[in-house]
């Protein structure tokens, strides 16, 4: 038996890798993630205002939905100003993730780091296109800084609301990132328009590449605040709602002995193994799944792109992985469209920007439409507000079955059309980055 | 002259100090003229096993703490391969967040580890996990350290300049003089290597660099931060709120407590501090002057989790309890 190991795989959080037993002419692969967070060890006996703050190694969303279970927890209700510096940092994170997977996707076949100024020679991207999304993801993180007192861990999301009103200069700055931002945005979706998505000619490695069609978790449409989950069968109809307090009662986690990771799937439909062709009860999270999810985007730009998309590859729902880069670019602008609406000094101001809890209550909960898909934090707690339990979904763990087949069926393509492991690999990596 | 052959490695932990060397932004053109970035997993796609192709490595940025097995190796591997190896961030330099888990009573590997095996002759296993999480520092020796959670980006370039020889610019010889200590800040004006061991944060407390306005060092009770809000800008620890910047280490220039937020000490102690946590329970207990034991056992009462939150950090490697148990190869 051959094995192949490509470790790790590019640009994958947590790092990740793949190992290929090939024998006999058929390949299985196995998707590892190799370094998983110990969260419940590290949360459980923490006093649970801390949460927002530790949990913030998952990403900056949950950071937010840290603060919010805590409001939960303590029934609280953050004043309008800390809702909306909330939902601000949301937006401002959304737009710098997914446009951070477009600079890797632009720079796949290059060094960004070092080939920023020539990539273009290599590819049909533009020269300067990569400067253009690194400058603007700097601009983003300096709002996403002002907003959340650090770009990259925030700190200031709290129970009951914000620490702190913003600077004076920061309500002249943020109008100022997010009009840079709007027209970076447009400029750089306007060029992935030509050269990627409707040509799909810069992708060619996964322009066939579908994920297994299955069903899909999201946020119920246009809630706000978004409090019901919903899952949606491949074909789009809905199977199942529940106010997001039940996510955990409906969703189970089977475990491989070959795989840190625990895979997410339907409670009620059962485990039905790894297997393309017995998805029922497997799902998946993040923006392919909202854009499946949704009819119409409420904000124009981003209604405009997803109706491009719509127009090129017909009505959703959408399996294809260039479907899944498309629907990066539909939310990055539906991401800077938020920005734009919300960085203005009359959604910042109020009289309070946080509500003093009175009483410790034993459980809260809480459901975030996070960049890579949906989380949700769930804490129970001890009289002294000491953490005895704690819940927290993921995208690895929910995606985790998505990712685990699209890598099965990349590496049977790539064997089928006897590309080297190098290829394989490349193939691979494009093909899991959306996700 | 030929460029500097720098590594980039993530062990465990997030990607947040890979993203503060992203983060130099406009600064990407002049790191391209000053090094060939020649390992690096996460942007680069370079496979683990590509080191053992390398003949030597200039400069290793290692972060994230030891875990795994393969977080191990891979120290020793670009141990033995880098002239330099510089801890990024809390994690690499003191065990970070991830080492909270070394707390827990059940859980020292992740239970995600468990399960039954479908198929054990085919399908290959999960990696092993070391038996409690460590710092770089506490497997190999580190050269420098850039502390932080993350390193804020200044200190990352910063460091950058310091370790691969250019003449800074006004404006980052300024933050050097300004912020990180003497040595470190003449030996970037001059182009010549920091001396080993140094760190890139101030020497000061944070303290020292805070914005908050200290009025006087007394508190009657203590409260957790959900509890309190004073838009003042007065000192948090007088607000009676546990802030860590009397025992943490300079160089953020006070960023989470600008934001009135407690510091949690991810820049590590001082030079001048043995243990944080003993240096924190000293300090606040002499704030107080209760005068019967039900006073005492009253206050005592109110301090909760002193372990996670006074080495929140860097429980392996400054907790004087656990770091005499510990250190395998610091020599």
């Amino acid at each position: 038996m051959q094995t192949i190991t490509f470790e790790p795989l590019r640009w994958q959080d947590p790092p990740s890798r793949v190992t290929i037993k090939n024998q006999n002419g058929h390949s299985d692969a196995y998707l590892q993630v190799t370094t998983p967070r110990n969260v419940r060890a590290m949360t459980i006996g923490r006093p649970v205002e801390e949460l927002p703050r530790i949990l913030a190694i998952l990403g900056p969303a949950h950071h937010l939905a840290g603060a919010m279970a805590l409001d939960s927890l303590f029934d609280v209700e953050a004043p309008e100003p800390a809702v909306n510096m909330r939902r601000a940092l949301l937006d401002t994170y959304v737009f710098i993730e997914h446009l951070k997977k477009i600079a890797f996707l632009l720079s796949s076949k290059t060094n960004p780091f070092a080939d920023l100024r020539v990539a273009g020679r290599t590819d049909r991207i533009p020269h300067g296109l990569l400067d253009d999304v690194m400058h603007t993801i700097a601009l983003a993180q300096e709002a996403a800084k002002i907003l959340g007192g650090r770009s990259d861990h925030p700190i200031t999301a709290i129970a009951g609301g914000i620490s702190r009103y913003l600077k004076k200069e920061a309500y002249a700055r943020l109008p100022e990132i997010a009009g840079k931002c709007l027209a970076a945005a447009t400029h750089i979706s306007a060029t992935l328009n030509e050269i990627v998505m409707e040509t799909g000619d810069a992708l060619p490695t996964v322009k066939a590449t579908s994920i297994t069609a299955m069903p899909f978790l999201t946020m119920a449409n246009g809630e706000d605040p978004p409090n019901t989950a919903v899952f949606k069968a491949d074909t789009g109809k809905s199977i199942a709602e529940f106010p997001a307090k039940d996510i955990p009662a409906n969703i189970g986690f089977h475990k491989e002995f070959w795989s840190h990771a625990p895979f997410a799937y339907i409670k009620d439909r059962g485990w039905p193994g790894l297997q393309a062709d017995t998805t029922e009860g497997l799902y998946f999270v993040g923006p392919l799944a909202r854009l499946n999810s949704r009819q119409a985007l409420n904000t124009p730009l981003a209604e405009e792109e997803r109706l491009r998309m719509v127009s090129a590859l017909g009505l959703p729902p959408h399996v294809g992985v260039t479907a899944a880069y498309w629907a990066l670019v539909v939310e990055m602008l539906q991401a800077v469209e938020g920005m734009s609406e919300m960085f203005d000094q009359k959604k910042f101001v109020g009289p309070s920007i946080r509500t003093i809890p009175t009483e410790t209550g034993t459980e809260g909960y809480a459901a975030v439409e996070a960049p890579d898909g949906i989380i949700f934090h769930r804490y129970q707690v001890d009289p002294l507000g000491i953490v005895e339990e704690v819940d927290v979904l993921d995208t690895t763990k929910q995606n985790n079955a998505l990712l685990c087949l699209l890598t099965q069926t990349v590496v049977a393509t790539c064997r089928e059309q006897k590309k080297s492991w190098k290829d394989t690999r490349a193939a691979l990596e494009l093909s899991l980055l959306p996700f | 002259m030929p460029k500097k052959k720098v590594a980039i490695y993530t062990a465990t932990g997030c990607r947040s100090c890979e993203t503060s060397i992203l983060d130099i932004h406009y600064q990407v053109q002049r790191l391209n003229r000053m090094v060939d970035v020649v390992f690096w997993p996460y942007v680069l796609g370079s496979q683990l096993d590509d080191v053992d192709a390398l003949d030597s490595i200039d400069v290793c940025f290692y972060a994230g703490a030891i875990r795994t097995e393969t977080d191990r190796r891979m120290a020793e591997k670009l141990r033995d391969t880098s002239r330099h190896m510089v801890a990024l961030g809390a994690c690499a330099a003191f065990g970070g967040m991830p080492a909270l888990a070394n707390l827990s009573v059940t859980d020292s590997a992740p239970q995600e580890a468990i399960g039954e095996p479908t198929d054990p002759v085919a399908a290959p296993t999960p990696g092993e996990f070391e038996p409690h999480v460590k710092s770089l520092t506490q497997v190999v020796p580190a050269d420098y350290v850039v502390p932080g959670c993350p390193p804020t980006q200044p200190l990352v370039w910063a460091a950058i300049q310091a370790l691969v020889p250019e003449a800074g610019s006004d404006s980052h010889l300024a933050f050097a003089f300004s912020r990180l200590p003497k040595l470190v800040a003449e030996a970037m004006a001059s182009g010549v290597l920091p001396p080993r061991g140094t760190i890139f944060g101030g020497d000061k407390a944070v303290c020292a660099s805070c914005s908050r306005v200290k009025e006087e060092k007394r508190f009657k009770t203590v409260l957790r931060p959900y509890q309190k809000y004073e838009a003042t800008g007065r000192c948090l620890l007088e607000q009676g709120l546990v802030c860590q910047g009397i025992a943490t280490r300079e160089g953020c220039g006070g960023l989470c407590t600008a934001e009135g937020i407690p510091c949690r000490g991810c820049f590590g102690k001082t030079e001048a501090v043995f243990d944080p946590g003993a240096k924190m329970v000293s300090a606040i207990s002499s704030t107080f002057e209760p005068e019967t034991p039900e006073e005492i056992q009253a206050l005592t009462d109110q301090f909760i989790d002193l372990t996670g939150t006074f080495y929140r950090y860097a429980f392996p490697t400054q907790c004087a309890l656990q770091r005499n148990r510990s250190i395998e190869t610091q020599k």
